[in-house]
């Protein structure tokens, strides 16, 4: 298992320098640079500026520079934010971002998997089409509609919670955000369960378990649900994915200080650090994604064989 | 498909008749289909219906409510201009956007995806090594590199969003492609002497159009909100033109004082949305395609 | 027959709503199983066997429609719901599936006990280590604890058995328990049925569509065409003398373990009428040699004997 683990994180190695790599020339290849002000600095200010971040220097150089401090995990230091490093940055951005993003996608499994599954437990009834129906617009409608149509009926209609502020102290200031975040991953998980359920219901071993006179909730619980959740379980990775993309939004609306904001303003700023540093951290989070997956699948199904 | 696997390729008009005849059974698949043909008909003809432009600035009207009274139907926007004309083109470029882009995903999608299904062997591996790896990417931050790059070209925006939509069109087709490969009317059109390209474009092609409709619907409300989520984030269509994504944006800032800036443009991209969902959906069960 | 019946079968059909119109899958049978007895159901696939013990069972699915009358002697007011899995118990065809992929197969024998019987894991373990001995597991500790997967089609089938019998059931269900095995297989499996029901001193109801499979175990045979019950006798009666044309047809086509191999195998031509099809007379009629024309308008009535033989036929074979 330990073995597994260390041979899938190592092979993921060069997929990660092929996207620092891509990235890193992408946004090279951008017009403009990261001391581009609305007010024009003059131009020894600039190219002082320029080097004194190294920027004077042949890119290839530039780009092992980066590579040797990244090894030593230095992301270096944020163009635009003054005085901070990207590494001070994201430490500061990314607790307030992983803890909505896991509260959004624990909430959207278990409750996706709960209405799921008595979904599929009542085919054809008002609850199953009320499901569907129901996911068909938690898909739909996007994020960045949903949190302001949110805010507006409780935040300003209502007034029962906040539409945008940030105290972390206050739960209440997570709740819209959350809710914005985890409703489409929850209506594709609940579709999946929904799917999934219906189909190991239909299979030989759970007319077994009937056969057995083991009562409903046993063999929905003990037999069906497990092999049900293997679909659930790959959907995880693009789930976060989609989690990620979701907190740009929520975050930027919400004005929450996680690091979703980061790379749409380090992207138009040309902050390189910055952009860099969000794609290494939202590769790295995906690609281990993929390695819990693979995992969590193994654990459902005894017959699968966790190999490298 | 239980259609019988004859010498020559199965009979795909009584599958589409059946297919049309379950579909017209679902309200749910009509009404989607009507709205996403008035909404259509709208974003066409409603601009000209109004006399105000999408960029003329109305000062007499800065961020009046929608009313019918008056010239401007569905309320200005803060610089007076009309929504009503900028919701219309708005939607206009969100569908162009959005089929443009299904087009060019499906095309790679379908050319990729059959290759490697109708190869098979080392090549296919290859091919679906590449694949496995793309989606391991978080494809979202490169169409966001893409766009800083690429600056304002709209055109460029729309192939750098249709090429990451073709990885699942082409596991689609691949795993169609492999299946019909096997198949007598496949084989006897290679015995006879057929050009492995000719049997791709004439047999395999042919055959995966089911759930490739079915993706394509369902990919086109998926990149009409990838394109308004750019342009809300201020990447993608740019001032003075609109997609629902910066009328969107622009609404939600006013939402306490001007509430319809953001209920109309919101709405209409969500019923878009959610009719091609449903469309698809439908069209899923109506052509037995199974989850894709 | 002086036993009190453990099944009764009484009128039962079963059918399902169909895009084009309904699917009757089992049309109008009525049969008993006495206490201790074994009958062997014999039809082709598609013949309602199967529709017609998952309904005894109670396990089709929720779209079906049944009609007719099952009484079981075991259960409380005659309800097979309450006792299934107890008293009465099903062994299915296919044992590649019929076990649950994650559950380790001591997990999957003890919970019946533990459910039915209200004891605790531990005796239930060591029941279910008994019972696995009794079915010819050779280390039945270590089987406990497999996983499906790690056993042999041949080991699961007896798992399955074995899970079965684990309440002493009166009634075993078995529907093609050795279709999907190997043949030396299939012997050992059948032998296994003849001896625990010795032993247990159950009832079992064995359906196959191999009359060769029903022929070694069974004493009264039923012979099953398109959901309806054609002949049923005693087994050496009906092999001796089949009266039914349909049956002379199975037993032609069976080969004769004892005779030689014959040098071509009888096949009978045609299909028989799909479950949606609509039949005035008698369901065998096309494919009959000895049909006449009142057999295409008239459904030939169940006609009983003394001998306990019954048939359903315009023009029966002499007996």
């Amino acid at each position: 298992m330990i073995r597994y683990l260390l041979v899938r994180l190592l092979g993921a190695l060069p997929t990660l320098l092929a996207i620092v790599t891509i990235s890193f020339f992408l946004i090279r290849f951008a017009p403009g640079g990261p001391f581009d002000q609305a007010r024009a600095l003059p131009a020894d200010v600039v190219a002082n500026l320029n080097a004194a971040y190294g920027l004077d220097r042949p890119l290839w150089q530039q780009y092992t520079t980066y590579l040797r401090h990244l090894a030593h995990g230095d992301f270096g230091p944020s163009f635009r934010y003054k005085d901070f490093s990207v590494t001070e940055l994201i430490r500061e951005g990314f607790p307030v971002s992983a803890t909505l993003g896991a509260i959004a996608i624990a909430i959207a499994l278990v409750v996706g998997v709960g209405v799921g599954v008595v979904a599929a437990l009542h085919r054809g009834r008002w609850i199953d089409h009320a499901t569907i129906g129901l996911s068909v617009v938690a898909i739909a409608v996007p994020s960045f509609v949903l949190l302001p149509a949110l805010g507006l009926l409780f935040g300003i209609e209502l007034h029962w919670l906040p539409v945008a502020g940030w105290d972390p102290t206050s739960i209440r200031d997570y709740v819209l955000p959350v809710v914005t975040l985890c409703l489409p991953p929850l209506a594709y998980i609940a579709r999946l369960t929904r799917a999934s359920m219906i189909e190991v219901m239909r299979s030989a071993y759970v007319r077994t378990a009937f056969a057995k006179g083991l009562p409903l909730r046993t063999i929905v619980l003990k037999h069906a649900l497990r092999p049900a959740l293997i679909p659930v379980a790959s959907y995880l990775a693009p789930a976060v994915a989609m989690t990620m993309t979701g907190s740009l939004v929520v975050e930027t609306i919400a004005g929450l200080p996680g690091i979703g904001r980061y790379l749409v303003q380090g992207a138009l700023n040309r902050d390189y650090t910055l952009v860099l540093g969000m794609v290494i951290v939202y590769s790295t989070l995906l690609i281990s994604m993929g390695l819990v997956v693979d995992v969590l699948i193994a654990a459902l199904d005894p017959r699968v064989r966790l190999e490298a | 498909m239980n259609a019988p696997a004859a010498e020559s390729a199965p009979h795909a008009a009584g599958i589409w008749r059946d297919a049309l005849r379950r579909l017209r059974r679902s309200r749910a698949a009509l009404a989607a289909v009507t709205a996403i043909t008035l909404l259509v008909a709208l974003a066409l003809l409603g601009p000209h219906l109004n006399p105000n432009r999408y960029d003329s600035i109305d000062w007499s009207c800065i961020a009046m409510p929608p009313g019918l009274e008056h010239a401007h139907w569905w309320g200005t926007d803060p610089l007076g201009r009309d929504l009503f004309v900028r919701t219309l083109l708005g939607t206009r470029i969100s569908l162009a956007v959005g089929l443009l882009a299904t087009l060019v995903s499906l095309f790679v999608g379908i050319v990729y995806g059959a290759v490697a299904g109708y190869a098979g062997g080392s090549v296919d591996h290859l091919m679906m090594r590449v694949i496995e790896i793309l989606s391991g990417l978080p494809l979202i931050f490169f169409v966001i590199l893409l766009t800083v790059v690429f600056g304002r070209s709209e055109y460029l925006l729309f192939a750098a969003i249709g090429a990451i939509g073709w990885l699942t069109m082409a596991r689609i087709v691949r795993g169609q492609a492999m299946a019909i490969r096997e198949r007598e009317f496949v084989e006897a059109a290679a015995a006879a002497g057929a050009s492995p390209v000719r049997i791709l474009f004439r047999h395999v092609v042919p055959n995966v159009i089911g759930p490739v409709v079915v993706y394509a619907t369902l990919t086109v409300p998926q990149i009409i909100l990838f394109e308004s989520f750019l342009s809300f984030l201020g990447l993608g269509i740019q001032e003075p033109q609109a997609s629902l994504g910066t009328l969107i944006a622009s609404g939600a800032s006013e939402m306490e004082s001007a509430p319809w800036m953001l209920l109309i443009p919101s709405a209409v991209l969500a019923i878009l949305l959610i009719s091609f969902h449903v469309l698809g959906d439908a069209l899923r069960d109506a052509l037995d395609v199974g989850d894709l | 027959m002086s036993v009190a019946p453990v099944l009764t079968v009484e009128r039962l059909r079963v059918g399902y709503p169909g895009r084009d119109g309904s699917i009757e899958a089992v049309r109008d049978v009525s049969l008993g199983v006495d206490a201790g007895e074994c009958v062997g159901i014999v039809g082709e696939s598609g013949s309602g066997k199967t529709q017609l013990c998952l309904a005894v069972m109670g396990l089709l699915p929720s779209n079906a429609r049944i009609d007719g009358i099952v009484r079981f002697a075991g259960a409380p007011g005659d309800a097979v719901r309450t006792v299934r899995g107890e008293r009465i118990a099903m062994v299915f065809q296919d044992p590649q599936t019929a076990l649950t992929p994650h559950l380790r197969i001591g997990t999957q024998m003890t919970e019946v006990l533990v459910h039915h019987r209200r004891i605790a894991v531990r005796e239930a373990r060591e029941a279910a280590r008994a019972m696995l001995a009794r079915v010819g597991i050779s280390d039945p500790a270590r089987c406990l604890r497999r996983y499906p997967h790690e056993l042999s089609g041949g080991m699961r089938q007896r798992v399955l058995i074995a899970t079965s019998l684990l309440c002493a059931p009166q009634l075993l269900i078995a529907d093609e328990p050795t279709t999907a095995l190997d043949v030396t297989v299939q012997a050992q499996v059948l032998e296994l049925l003849a001896r625990l029901r010795r032993e247990q001193r159950m009832a079992i109801l064995l359906v196959s569509h191999d009359l060769a499979v029903v022929a070694g175990l069974a004493a009264r045979i039923v012979v099953m065409y398109a959901g309806r019950v054609v002949e049923e006798a005693p087994a050496d009666a009906l092999f001796r003398s089949p009266r039914h044309p349909y049956t002379a047809a199975l037993i032609a086509c069976a080969p004769n373990p004892d005779g030689p191999i014959p040098a071509r195998m009888a096949t009978l031509p045609g299909r028989p009428p799909g479950a949606t099809e609509r039949f005035a007379g008698c369901p065998f009629v096309s494919r009959c040699d000895r049909s006449v024309e009142r057999c295409r308008h008239e459904p030939p009535p169940m006609v009983a004997l003394d001998d306990g033989r019954r048939f359903a036929c315009h023009e029966p074979l002499p007996a």
